[in-house]
């Protein structure tokens, strides 16, 4: 029997795929080493 | 010897429990949510009703208590340096950083990801409606703290490199 729950999709953003995440992840790391960089 | 004994030990603990929580959490993103999409979809297939009944829970369990413990750690690791690194001072908000990112992760986890996943599992009351409204909130904040694992590890490391 089909889950219901599967039917129903969640709003599309660039974390839906595991590249999308770690781009995000990559480009958050550069950003915050800048900032880092100005920190210390 | 003795208070080297003691950052030794915490270390330690944060290792052994963040390799396990970081590890959950990459296994849920990479391995176990497009393994569900896949099985969902294979119509006259296994589905995924077992892993969301025996595997889900556990993983759940060792993921969020990790998450605990290796925060804790943590804050022991840096001791005197806690309050210097949270606000940024000097050298420490290299470190300062990764523990910003790791306590958002962990806040995430405990305050976002858990409650939501309750519902997903039936062990909080939820409607249809709002379960698939929390398994999509648990999904995004997930990947989010894939996404924010990637800088908080990155200073984790640079913590002990003189790169900035």
């Amino acid at each position: 029997m089909k889950n219901p729950l599967d039917s129903i999709k969640c709003m599309k953003n660039p974390l839906d795929s595991i590249t999308g995440t770690i781009i995000s992840g990559l480009v958050l790391t550069v950003i915050l080493a800048f900032i880092a960089n100005v920190l210390v | 010897m003795e208070n080297e004994w003691v950052p030794l030990i915490a270390r330690w603990i944060h290792f052994l429990a963040g390799i396990a929580w970081i590890g959950l959490l990459y296994y849920f993103n990479f391995v176990q949510a497009p393994a569900m999409a896949v099985a969902n979809a294979d119509q006259g297939g296994p589905g995924g009703a077992g892993i969301t009944k025996y595997v889900l829970p556990r993983a759940l369990l060792w993921f969020r208590w990790a998450a605990l413990v290796t925060w804790l750690a943590g804050a022991a690791l840096l001791g005197p340096r806690f309050v210097s690194a949270f606000t940024l001072q000097g050298d420490d908000a290299v470190i300062g950083i990764g523990a910003w990112l790791g306590t958002i992760m962990l806040l995430f986890v405990w305050g976002v990801i858990w409650p939501n996943q309750k519902k997903v599992l039936g062990l909080k009351p939820a409607t249809d409606q709002e379960k698939a409204k929390a398994r999509c909130t648990a999904f995004i904040f997930s990947r989010v703290n894939v996404a924010l694992s990637i800088p908080m590890l990155f200073f984790m490391a640079a913590s002990a490199h003189s790169v900035f």
